[in-house]
């Protein structure tokens, strides 16, 4: 792969909305590994990735920008990293409404620490709408104590304009200073 | 030259209750005459401008020349200062100023003065002429706005593009027909602000044309536009400038230069000038960014020194945003 090519991979746990964020920008109908979850299931998400979800931009010099979603359970991690090896950047996918988001933080920083600690990382939080006050506080004041300067955004994963935003601040953040 | 005059007389009777005291350090005896010309010639159109102080505890505003021996080393022993605004006057560009009056003054005649009065009056902030109570001019919708959000009076705002907004402050929500991306194209040009009535607000919230939005997004907007290009009060005596997190760009209407600025910023400590140097931004689009981030308490309190800013190397993800009709 050319140093230049794009890689963005999409993680985070089960139901944080990474196949649904993947299928907001990719150019093609992303190849997905979707299976009926066995364990887990509800009204709303009947359905995980079990390998990986596969997407593609076609830019305006003919090359591919190359999408990945991983999976979202935890005993998928080995596929995770070798899927984010060369990215350009992780955009990291949190559900708010999960029992302990910011464990789910904590773990996969851990994780993709390399992006973390070089600032390739990008945290959308999903699923704030019923949230009060101001549900970014607790990842903010996380991130700070740890010393991490990562954007993070409350996003809604059907809205590309909130994807975008997304690679807009992974991109400036490039710029300066990884 | 008329003109000038004009221009200068309505700024300052946006601000009718001016009353600062202005102490000069450092300035040859010629340049306090043209400094003193300033205030005679607008001292009787305009009696509540201030006058210059001959002690200097009774200034708020201090102009010092920066190019002279004993205003240099005064400048130097004054930069922490928080209770005063520093105008420096300078033949150069000097980074530690954030107000600065170019020499040589150059004055030929009435016309010369007037256009010294021009350069002084532009060096200076303007919302520090004011008192600290802004006096919210009938006719000025976004200081009316900015008083009835200080006073959590609701609001009905009404956009030249036919945005309808809907402020409740003690929900903290505010509603509107249009999303907030689509608000500070036309903010700086709100057309109307009055008070809110309940009946309204209940209109809105049963209304599926209206949808409900954080009011912290008016804000935003508000710090935005109503300062124009100078420090807002909050923001006047900040030196260095970092950011703790990110602003929540993907509610808050922005500009895809601030997603930079705020990289930049939540890196590196930087004063406005440098900012302005590192990003070739103008400054009056970065401070009103500063104020922006201020209102929303998004600014540092102890900004931590750290390395120097790395070169921009190419960025492969800017192909993907040209892609998408992105251009940062």
């Amino acid at each position: 792969m050319s140093a230049l090519t794009v890689k963005l991979v999409f993680a985070g746990p089960v139901g944080s909305g990474k196949t649904t964020a993947l299928h907001q920008i990719s150019d093609t109908l992303p190849v997905i590994t979707e299976q009926a979850m066995t364990i887990g299931a509800t009204a709303e998400k009947q359905t995980t990735t079990v390998a990986l979800d596969y997407g593609e931009i076609t830019l305006d010099d003919g090359t591919k920008a190359l999408l990945f979603g991983t999976p979202g359970q935890r005993y998928y991690d080995y596929m995770c990293k070798i899927v984010a090896e060369g990215s350009t950047g992780i955009i990291l996918l949190l559900n708010n409404e999960n029992a302990d988001p910011q464990d789910d933080l904590a773990y996969f920083t851990n994780l993709f620490s390399d992006h973390a600690k070089h600032g390739t990382m990008i945290i959308g939080i999903t699923h704030t709408e019923t949230a009060r006050d101001n549900p970014l506080q607790q990842y903010n004041e996380w991130l700070s104590r740890h010393s991490y300067m990562l954007p993070v955004f409350a996003i809604d994963a059907r809205q590309r304009d909130d994807i975008l935003v997304m690679i807009e601040a992974l991109s400036a953040t490039l710029d300066y200073g990884v | 030259m008329t003109c000038v005059n004009f221009e200068l007389i309505v700024k300052l009777l946006i601000y009718p209750k001016n009353l600062q005291g202005y102490y000069l350090h450092g300035l040859s005896e010629n340049d306090q005459k043209t400094i003193a010309s300033f205030f005679f010639l607008l001292s009787d159109k305009l009696p509540k401008l201030g006058s210059i102080c001959r002690n200097k505890k009774d200034a708020s505003i201090w102009i010092i020349d920066v190019d002279s021996p004993s205003g240099s080393v005064f400048w130097n022993a004054i930069q922490d200062t928080q209770r005063h605004t520093l105008i420096a006057i300078s033949q150069i560009k000097r980074s530690d100023a954030m107000w600065l009056i170019k020499k040589p003054f150059t004055v030929n005649g009435a016309g010369g003065v007037l256009t010294v009065c021009r350069q002084i009056f532009e060096a200076m902030p303007t919302p520090f002429l004011a008192e600290k109570n802004i006096t919210v001019a009938p006719d000025n919708s976004l200081e009316a706005l900015s008083q009835n959000l200080a006073q959590q009076i609701d609001s009905e705002l009404t956009l030249p593009d036919g945005t309808i907004i809907i402020t409740s402050a003690i929900d903290g929500k505010c509603w509107s027909n249009s999303a907030p991306k689509q608000w500070l194209k036309f903010f700086s040009q709100l057309s109307f602000s009055q008070p809110s009535d309940t009946e309204k607000l209940d209109a809105v919230r049963n209304n599926p044309e209206f949808r409900v939005y954080s009011i912290d997004i008016i804000q935003w907007c508000l710090a935005l536009s109503l300062w124009q290009g100078k420090p807002s009060p909050q923001a006047s005596s900040l030196k260095t400038i970092q950011l703790k997190c990110w602003p929540n760009f993907t509610q808050l209407p922005h500009h895809p230069q601030h997603i930079i600025l705020t990289s930049y910023l939540i890196r590196y400590p930087s004063k406005i000038q440098d900012l302005a140097i590192a990003t070739k931004l103008p400054l009056e689009f970065i401070q009103n960014f500063i104020n922006a981030t201020m209102a929303s308490n998004l600014l540092s309190d102890n900004p931590a020194p750290t390395e120097k800013p790395k070169m921009i190397r190419k960025n492969p993800l800017r192909s993907l945003l040209k892609k998408f009709g992105i251009t940062q």
